[in-house]
């Protein structure tokens, strides 16, 4: 009975004690205060030059809407936890991608052949040019770089198809133009006047729907995947009867949409509000160990492929394929202790001498050296091998390959048996790995034993061959 | 990278494919059957009489890089009825290569393990088959054939008299048994290559 009471208060201390004892959660903005840790990763903020849509109205913008974006700037990089990079950075970033010089130059030339064309009143020639120019500049997100640019291409585009008759495609053409920029306008006796009309249908339409341009709240598929990587895109919006002038952002990660914001121009402290609506939808960002620290473990799992150098049984080379796993653990800087695990099943000999499957298992373990070269990895490590090469039936005799069951053909002696057996060796390894994304890495490596004790002697040895893998660094 | 060690790298990454492209040849392997569609087949007129040149050959053949060998199974005259069987025979000597297959039958006993193959012993096949199988036209019969997995063109050879065959794959299992040796024992010899 007494113990029944004891076990129940036991139970309710823990329900009710045990977390009130645990630390309590510290809030983002206390960890803000206490200082960030060195080498603290922080999310990085890739700031887009904002989208003055405001011209689309007839009222001539504030100059308070920029001044409140670059505010709100300057108050999100307050937060130091958060890596803002400027427009300035950002539009360097994206011309820093593979090949975009060379892309952008033929951008342009497409762009400038399509105009050419529809001067020339080339109208199917116009039209396709400049649809193919369009899609080169969405790939090299054009519209942050050079709006203008963008917006001439839609517009010729939307006349050659507009005097082609496609009024449908022109009008998606006109509103793209307005949308890249919003000055644009069509000129009375220069421009046909059904070409005016249509485009002015579009940019009022504009103005009582403003849609969000094509892909302004997509990832760029040249923006490499990241977790810790965040696009912050922004575009001034006119006033009308009911709204004023207003800052909207879109926070967007590679997964989607982290955040959509509006916040009126001139709103008392717009920027600081906006900047902490941002920041909280952020991560906070995390602590990193060097890392070349001690105690970082990583785990892997692949495929293996090998050979037995070193074969008496008189048939030819054959493969071994399987699975393997990797246990790498980082003791002390550049030295780590390599553990792995292989089960491979053999192929057969082109003669197919060998009769059966060989299913061998190895195992190794051994220290290293370990050097990092930014998302390179290089080991290599000396260790012992145990192995356990299965079962191995082999025969010359071209008979006991097709009638094995057959003793007029095949007498017992022309098959030779070999059980299972288990050998012991010096191993070494050499590999390289590359980190995908985050802590998932990819792995290679090539390995070459030489067995020194056997249990029963085996005609297989030296086994050499290589492994690729998927492994995630713990830290 | 200079272009010494571009080739290098090259030649190491082909070395590699060679290695892991290593593996069983098995080309020609499976039933073949005479091409009785085309008289370059080989295969009897119907009606002829029984004699040797007057059956037709299913090939039942098992390669192991270049060694073959296999089962022949001879039908009386141009059907490949399982009752028409009249003799089942162990390919001997077989060789293969690329485009090339050769293999010898022993239709006698040669003292040395070689002999014919097996009819039943009863009399379902008639005694024309019994005859045949008892007294061969030739000692051996040489096939020497080319071709690939679609087809293979050649000679056989009886006696040093010649004919062309031609094979063509032939649908089901590949056969790996005559009949048993008891089955056997009314010939001269069980059929040991």
């Amino acid at each position: 009975m007494k113990l029944g009471l004891v076990l129940r208060l036991v139970a309710l201390f823990t329900v009710l004690a045990l977390p009130a004892l645990a630390a309590a959660p510290i809030s983002d903005a206390q960890r803000l205060r206490e200082g960030l840790a060195p080498g603290f990763r922080r999310p990085v903020v890739l700031v887009y030059p904002a989208l003055d849509a405001r011209p689309l109205g007839a009222t001539a913008p504030s100059a308070a809407g920029s001044e409140l974006f670059d505010a709100f700037i300057a108050a999100l990089s307050q937060y130091s936890n958060l890596d803002v990079q400027p427009p300035a950075r950002t539009l360097a970033r994206i011309k820093a991608r593979n090949a975009w010089a060379a892309r952008e130059q033929f951008a342009r030339s497409k762009s400038e052949e399509g105009q050419e064309d529809y001067k020339q009143v080339r109208l199917d020639a116009a039209a396709k040019h400049l649809f193919e120019a369009a899609e080169l500049y969405d790939d090299l997100e054009y519209v942050h770089v050079d709006p203008r640019a963008v917006a001439r291409t839609q517009l010729s585009r939307g006349l050659a198809l507009r005097e082609k008759g496609d009024d449908v495609d022109a009008n998606a053409a006109f509103t793209r133009a307005l949308q890249a920029d919003a000055r644009l306008r069509l000129r009375e006796k220069y421009d046909r006047p059904d070409c005016i009309a249509a485009f002015e249908r579009a940019r009022t339409a504009l103005l009582v729907e403003l849609p969000l341009p094509e892909g302004f709240d997509k990832w760029p598929k040249a923006e490499p995947a990241s977790t810790d990587t965040f696009l912050l895109r922004a575009r001034l919006l006119p006033a009308d009867d009911k709204r004023p002038e207003r800052l909207e952002v879109l926070v967007i990660a590679s997964g989607g949409v982290v955040l959509p914001d509006v916040q009126p121009v001139a709103a008392p402290d717009a920027a600081g509000r906006l900047a902490a609506r941002v920041w909280a939808s952020l991560p906070f960002g995390r602590a990193v160990r060097d890392k070349r620290s001690a105690n970082e473990v990583r785990l892997d799992a692949g495929f293996t492929w090998f050979v037995f150098g070193e074969n008496d049984l008189g048939t030819g080379i054959f493969n071994n394929v399987g699975a393997q796993t990797s246990f790498n653990w980082t003791l002390a800087r550049n030295i780590g202790l390599q553990a792995s695990f292989k089960v491979a099943n053999s192929g057969r000999d082109r003669e197919e001498d060998l009769r059966a499957d060989i299913l061998t298992f190895r195992g190794f373990i051994g220290p290293g050296y370990e050097a990092r070269f930014g998302p390179w990895r290089l080991d290599t490590h000396v260790g012992i091998e145990v192995a356990s090469p299965g079962r191995i039936v082999t025969t010359d005799n071209v008979y006991c390959k097709q009638f094995p069951d057959d003793p007029r053909f095949c007498p017992e002696g022309d098959v030779s048996i070999d059980d299972r057996t288990v050998v012991v060796g010096a191993g070494l390894t050499a590999g390289a790995s590359y980190d995908l994304v985050d802590d998932i890495y990819l792995s290679l490596q090539i390995d070459a034993s030489e067995y020194l004790y056997e249990v029963t002697d085996t005609a297989l040895g030296r086994p050499v061959g290589a492994a690729v893998s998927l492994g995630y660094r713990f830290r | 990278m200079t272009t010494t060690a571009k080739g290098r790298a090259a030649c190491a990454f082909a070395a590699g494919l060679m290695l892991l492209a290593c593996g069983p040849e098995h080309g020609f392997s499976g039933a073949w059957k005479q091409n009785c569609d085309d008289p370059a087949g080989g295969c009897p007129q119907d009606g002829v009489e029984l004699k040797d040149g007057t059956v037709v050959y299913a090939l039942h053949v098992g390669r192991y890089g270049d060694d073959v060998t296999g089962i022949v199974v001879r039908y009386t005259g141009n059907t490949y009825d399982p009752l028409a069987e009249c003799g089942c025979y162990i390919m001997q000597g077989g060789r293969a290569s690329d485009g090339d297959l050769s293999f010898t039958l022993k239709l006698v006993a040669d003292g040395n393990g070689g002999g014919p193959g097996c009819a039943a012993p009863d009399d379902r096949f008639g005694s024309a088959c019994q005859d045949a199988l008892r007294t061969p036209k030739c000692d051996t019969l040489d096939f020497t054939l080319s071709g690939d997995d679609d087809q293979l063109t050649g000679q056989l050879v009886c006696n040093a008299v010649s004919r062309p065959v031609q094979f063509v794959p032939a649908s089901g299992k590949t056969r790996r048994t005559c009949l048993d040796g008891a089955s056997c024992a009314h010939l001269p010899d069980a059929g040991t290559p």
